[in-house]
């Protein structure tokens, strides 16, 4: 290297600095440039015999120019090494690292090395600048000076005196030449420790796969690897190497859990998939690993990585990103151990919240395979409505055992651990009740839902005539077809007065067929007809007929599901609570129908007419109560209940759930209003204790009647003692209607205080006049009204 | 148009100068540029960072180089 080039090199960028600098200083330049280069002449003839070892001698006298060339190139890798080290925000990195292969490009800097690490040291130094500032001048004072530590830079270039700052120039600049020292003792030793490094690096390639290398070794009862103490080593490259051999440990822990699972048939379809990415993710490793290997042995065998460097260093960078893979694969392999289907995904579907996007991403990865056999199965499920799986990881269960009729209710049921969080219960709730179509989202598993909903709709009302049921259960149970009831008490009365041992199934059958036949009942479906059957209640002692008989409505599957035996049982009540108000509206009719005949007979009979006319009285005030009382029953409550249940049978949204629903509300409400409910005792009391008035005091006028018209019979025969049994009967039927009036009474107040506002308007209608209020107020004119 | 020779080493000024205020260093075109052709011309760069560090010290960056020239000669 001649110095006419650098002349050259100087004059350009001295060129390139004037065309830069417009202003007039120019001269100047051209005076300091020259003045520089002297002096640079002047100190290199005069250092130079002095420093013979100095490198950069070396390179200015250029000798060894071809050797010194590779030592260059390995240097200015060092710098950029250190450079990209320094420098940890990646885009000042990636700047620089273009800014480098740029420069390379570059023939124009010849020494791009010296030039480089010229800067570094200079950005070392400028970042240090501050502190050695106050090293350097009076720290004390400075620190202690008013404006603060801020203006040392100002402060020091007043305080300095020029004798202390040459001396510290002639200190200093012996110090870099010494520090160039070590530089080619280093590199010396390097050969040795590359050869150690070298023999390291093929071992680290074992250990990375989990195999035994030369010196590293895996310890079975420590479970890790360990490096031989035979070699020496020192303590950094022990430190790399454990920190390298992690890869291996982990590698060596997921492909056991792969090796062991792979094959085993318990682990199922999900687990299956869940070894298959985890196998992939290891092929993925061990093509890295294989490049790393082509890598290493090239340079190993070209002598080169002198030069291009792979070092356990730079292996522990580019391994990085397969460690944090296997990392993750191993946590992941640790916490799936025991777990299976739907709850493995969900456990690894909890990692996708990792705030790293590099794990991020990875768990997402990884999860979209795994979950693909499960999102198979649901697919299956709602499609076709199979349940597909084998290995019982689904989150729908079936249980064979369950019988037909409870197919809706029971045959199908969600396992909550099987349940991957991110299907929601609402949703897990709707694929196990359908069989419908779907994708993995919601909207779609709606709209589907709602399609199969309506199909499954139809064929109950178009194949099942579910519609008709409900109509029939209406018509028959709540004593909706009249001609029909009617005609069945009339058949049934004389029989059911029996005591309810002697009656029998057939002949209620018959009595039962008999009404069909003569009501309008006859055109109904031979099918609903079928299923109407008259049957007997659980008979005790003491009963008559009335008290046991009932009508019962057969359903099978599938209709069952709707009218589930719950179901019917509160039709069985509402039906017998209705039976009873009508058998005693028939014993009144049928009571008034006597008197009524008997009036004209009576007529003549001059002192009975007060007695007939109480107890005709007495009679219609019953009646206009069980009148009240049933209509505010059809119609207040069944019909209305009723229509309600129409409009959400129409419900164009509904479907089979809600349907079910809308019926047992019409049912709870039908017995609510009806005094039915449970938690309504006391209505249930009173209603019952009113119904047994009835019976009483129909009886009693009944039996009074024919007592008079007896006595009328003995009237004509011996007059003797017709004074004495009106009396009693006039008693016996004011004692009757006291009782009857008292418990209206007591139910009136009870229906006033009710919630329910229907409840209190059936007060109002059985009591419209105030005829009992008044009565209640003052209970002593009871007599008097009953008297008049 | 210009000498294909100056272009090119103005291209490398500016890649330099770019990797010196990246580094941080402080320096400014015209004494990076001075800098430069004394690393060139075979100067050692931790000796001519070490002078560079002390000038730095001793004036503040606003002093200009004449400054610097007659410290250096000292």
């Amino acid at each position: 290297m001649s110095f006419t080039t650098n002349n050259i090199g100087l004059t350009n960028l001295n060129n390139n600095l004037k065309n830069n600098k417009i202003t007039g200083g120019d001269i100047e330049y051209e005076r300091i440039s020259r003045a520089l280069n002297s002096l640079v002449k002047y100190f290199l003839h005069e250092v130079s015999p002095f420093e013979p070892n100095k490198p950069i001698n070396k390179e200015t006298v250029g000798g060894g120019k071809t050797n010194n060339t590779e030592l260059l190139t390995t240097r200015q890798q060092h710098t950029f090494d250190y450079l990209i080290r320094e420098h940890k925000s990646s885009s000042k990195a990636l700047r620089f690292a273009n800014l480098f292969t740029k420069l390379q490009s570059q023939s124009i800097v010849t020494r791009k090395w010296s030039v480089l690490y010229f800067l570094l040291s200079v950005s070392d130094q400028s970042n240090s600048n501050e502190m050695t500032g106050i090293l350097y001048t009076a720290p004390i004072e400075q620190t202690f000076s008013f404006r603060g530590l801020q203006n040392i830079q100002n402060i020091s270039s007043i305080t300095p005196s020029p004798p202390r700052s040459t001396l510290r120039i002639q200190k200093e600049d012996p110090l870099p030449i010494k520090t160039g020292f070590p530089k080619p003792d280093l590199d010396n030793n390097l050969n040795n420790k590359y050869n150690s490094e070298k023999l390291l690096l093929r071992d680290i390639i074992f250990i990375f796969q989990g195999i035994n290398g030369q010196y590293i070794k895996w310890d079975s009862e420590a479970k890790s690897f360990i490096i031989d103490l035979k070699i020496s080593i020192n303590r950094s490259t022990v430190d790399l190497l454990h920190r390298l051999s992690e890869l291996g440990f982990l590698y060596r822990r997921v492909e056991e859990f792969v090796k062991m699972n792979a094959n085993d048939p318990f682990i199922g379809l999900v687990g299956q998939a869940f070894c298959s990415v985890l196998q992939h993710e290891l092929t993925e490793y061990y093509r890295f690993i294989a490049n790393l290997e082509a890598t290493i042995t090239k340079e190993v065998d070209n002598q080169q990585f002198l030069t291009n460097g792979i070092s356990l260093k730079r292996l522990l960078v580019w391994t990085q990103d397969s460690l944090f893979k296997l990392r993750i694969m191993s946590v992941l392999v640790d916490c799936c151990k025991e777990k299976r289907g739907g709850a493995l995904v969900s456990t690894i579907y909890n990692y996708t919240n990792h705030g790293d996007p590099f794990i991020q991403e990875f768990i997402n990865k990884m999860l979209e395979e795994i979950s693909r056999p499960f999102f198979e199965m649901l697919q299956r499920w709602i499609y076709e409505g199979e349940l597909d799986d084998p290995f019982e990881e689904f989150f729908v269960s079936c249980d064979p055992n369950v019988q037909e009729e409870d197919l809706w209710r029971s045959k199908y049921s969600i396992l909550k651990d099987m349940q991957p969080t991110f299907i929601s219960e609402l949703l897990a709730k709707k694929v196990s009740l359908k069989y419908g179509d779907m994708v993995a989202l919601e909207s779609s598993i709606d709209a589907t839902y709602t399609a199969t909903s309506q199909r499954l709709l139809n064929i109950l009302f178009t194949k099942y005539k579910l519609k008709e049921h409900f109509i029939a259960l209406k018509r028959y149970l709540l004593l909706g077809q009249g001609d029909f009831i009617q005609h069945l008490m009339a058949q049934l009365g004389p029989g059911l007065g029996k005591p309810a041992t002697t009656i029998y199934h057939h002949n209620l059958t018959g009595i039962l067929e008999a009404a069909i036949r003569a009501s309008n009942a006859q055109y109904d479906d031979p099918d609903i007809l079928r299923r109407l059957d008259a049957g007997l209640l659980e008979v005790s002692s003491g009963d008559v007929g009335w008290d046991v008989f009932s009508l019962f409505y057969r359903v099978d599957s599938p209709l069952n599901t709707i009218f589930t035996p719950q179901a019917m049982h509160q039709y069985l009540k509402i039906f017998n609570l209705l039976w009873r108000l009508k058998r005693v509206e028939h014993d009144l009719s049928f009571c008034w129908r006597r008197n009524m005949t008997s009036a004209r007979s009576f007529l003549r009979v001059e002192e009975l007419r007060k007695e007939i006319n109480t107890s005709r009285l007495v009679c219609s005030e019953m009646i206009h109560f069980v009148y009240q009382l049933q209509y505010y029953i059809l119609f207040e409550v069944i019909e209305c209940s009723w229509d309600e249940l129409v409009t959400d049978i129409h419900n164009p949204s509904g479907d089979l759930d809600s349907l079910i629903e809308a019926h047992n509300k019409y049912l709870s409400n039908v017995s609510n209003k009806s005094f039915l409910n449970a938690s309504n005792n006391q209505d249930l009391f009173f209603n019952t204790k009113i119904d047994e008035l009835h019976n009483l005091g129909v009886k009693e006028t009944i039996r009074r009647d024919n007592n008079s018209g007896s006595r009328k019979d003995q009237n004509h025969s011996r007059s003797n003692d017709k004074s004495e049994d009106p009396k009693a009967i006039q008693e016996c039927l004011n004692e009757v209607a006291g009782q009857f009036k008292s418990e209206v009474v007591n139910l009136l107040t009870a229906l006033a205080h009710h919630q329910d506002t229907d409840l209190r308007f059936l007060s109002v209608s059985l009591d419209f006049n105030e005829f009992y209020h008044v009565n209640e107020k003052y209970p002593g004119s009871r007599k008097r009204t009953l008297g008049s | 148009m210009e000498d294909p020779k100056i272009k090119e080493a103005r291209e490398a000024m500016d890649i330099l100068y770019e990797i010196s205020t990246l580094l941080n260093t402080g320096l400014d075109r015209e004494t990076l540029s001075l800098c430069l052709n004394l690393c060139e011309n075979g100067v050692n760069p931790e000796a001519l960072a070490a002078s560079i560090f002390i000038y730095t010290c001793i004036f503040p960056k606003s002093d200009s180089s004449e400054n610097f020239e007659e410290k250096v000669l000292q």
